[in-house]
């Protein structure tokens, strides 16, 4: 049988949850690169290269989760899981204030639009959020998301809670599988990947 | 208490910066407003910006002094200025709205009809941009001011604010599609809820093809469901006969002829296997 894997990108800022979401999600202990950061941010230590897990379906079909850091500087790393992209996953973190910039960048690199990749944007870090200042941040998101054509979920995740990051991997499934009505074939095609 | 409303427009023309402008004139705005008591409204409608302001009289003229003297903003201009006795918008700080997106028709009638009877004869140019967001009544023929602005853009209609309520009758004649997600604030994302905004937020549907996917038990759960997110203000209705030819439009033949032409696909399988993951895992954790 023809071996299947696919990618789910994870791009975030610095503390927005990446490798807790994928230490959440994946079967095996994630591959992280995390050094002592030498400037306050916040935390000990932080990613400075992929963090990477994956989430076994069958023996021969498989998800590979890749955290990737969201500066523009890093783009080399987004590149790297470009082909087989079943889902692009932002992570903002609330509190920090919305870096556009850094958006768009991910946006224009990854034409979500054009190549009918399924997109999510996760707001972590929501726990004490004022309600009203919540919604003006998916506000400023929706708005930079129309800039691209680009209807997408924008929800509150907590990275270490189990449910809630199954429920990123549902709305994936739910933009996945509807995607074939829509888009055009051989994209579709091109989205699947056999392991290498 | 004063109220003022302004409006101008952005400087510039291109859809990146011009996010990036909207963006930042708002987040100055917000910061100063929060920190001097002022409420109000801040509205865009393409490249139109306007501000209602409600507090002191001489904060909110150091608000659009600082406003004037913004670069990014061109043609700054009050077309209303008048004393109230209470806030109309107090809880929304300086809340960003925008027709077509999250912000209910209701909020945008109650926009216009607060300012309607105050605004400035004298502001010709002004005036022209106020109505280009919301239409004068003369001319309005039954849907709300911002409808007219997204069914320009979508060549859709939507349905009138005042009757938010959806039957299957009304349904079966249009095609459907969101211009956004709901907030998860507003609508629980459940699974059904997510495969149908999956579904609408990717193209057009028929109401039919929706419900043929059985996502919910009920019809009347279906269309309670469109119902909510009418009033929400992002479900978009089309006619079925005006766009029946466009390209991106999902309709039951096209479905059949998927079916029959792809197979289970390697594509279905990684679907058919996630799925399987995802009611597994449900069911751990809960």
């Amino acid at each position: 049988m023809t071996k299947i894997y696919k990618k789910l990108a994870i791009v975030g800022e610095v503390g927005a949850g990446k490798t807790q979401l994928i230490s959440t999600i994946s079967e095996i202990s994630p591959f992280a690169t995390e050094a002592r950061s030498s400037v306050d941010i916040g935390k000990e230590f932080t990613t400075v290269g992929i963090d990477y897990g994956r989430l076994s379906l069958d023996e021969d079909t498989a998800l590979g989760l890749y955290g990737l850091p969201g500066q523009r500087r890093f783009s080399l790393l987004w590149e790297t899981v470009k082909q087989g992209l079943w889902g692009l996953l932002i992570l903002v973190k609330y509190g920090d204030g919305l870096n556009l910039e850094d958006l768009e960048h991910i946006l224009e690199f990854y034409q979500p639009h054009a190549h009918g990749l399924p997109v999510v944007i996760g707001i972590s870090h929501t726990e004490d959020a004022h309600e009203d200042e919540l919604e003006i941040l998916v506000d400023y998101i929706e708005f930079a998301l129309s800039g691209h054509n680009l209807i997408a979920p924008i929800l509150p995740v907590d990275p270490r809670d189990i449910e809630s990051s199954i429920m990123l991997l549902e709305l994936f499934h739910s933009l996945d599988s509807v995607g074939d009505i829509y888009q055009e074939t051989d994209f579709v095609a091109g989205r699947v990947a056999d392991a290498s | 208490m004063r109220r003022i409303a302004c409006i101008g427009k952005l400087s510039s023309a291109n859809q990146t910066q011009l996010c990036e402008q909207v963006l930042d004139i708002f987040n100055q705005s917000r910061i100063f407003n929060s920190s001097k008591q002022i409420h109000g409204i801040f509205l865009v409608q393409e490249e139109i910006i306007l501000q209602v302001f409600e507090g002191n009289q001489d904060n909110i003229g150091e608000a659009i002094y600082k406003a004037r003297r913004d670069h990014q903003i061109e043609d700054l201009t009050i077309i209303a200025n008048y004393s109230c006795a209470k806030p109309a918008f107090s809880s929304w700080n300086m809340r960003y709205i925008r027709p077509g997106g999250h912000t209910s028709q209701v909020h945008l009638e109650r926009i216009k009809a607060e300012l309607e009877p105050h605004l400035k004869s004298d502001q010709a140019a002004a005036l022209t941009l106020f109505r280009r967001i919301f239409p004068a009544p003369a001319t309005d023929t039954g849907t709300t001011a911002a409808t007219h602005g997204t069914a320009r853009l979508d060549q859709a209609t939507v349905i009138a604010t005042e009757n938010t309520s959806l039957d299957a009758e009304q349904l079966r004649t249009q095609l459907l599609s969101i211009r956004a997600w709901p907030k998860a604030s507003q609508v629980k994302l459940s699974s059904p809820v997510m495969k149908a905004c999956a579904l609408m937020s990717k193209g057009k549907i028929s109401y039919q093809e929706l419900q043929q996917r059985c996502l919910w038990a009920t019809e009347t759960e279906l269309t309670h469901f469109l119902s909510q997110l009418n009033y929400i203000g992002i479900l978009v209705l089309a006619p079925m006969a005006a766009v029946a030819n466009d390209a991106g439009v999902a309709n039951d033949a096209d479905l059949a002829t998927d079916a029959e032409q792809v197979p289970a696909s390697q594509g279905d399988r990684f679907g058919m296997l996630m799925k399987k993951f995802l009611t597994n895992t449900r069911l751990r954790v809960s």
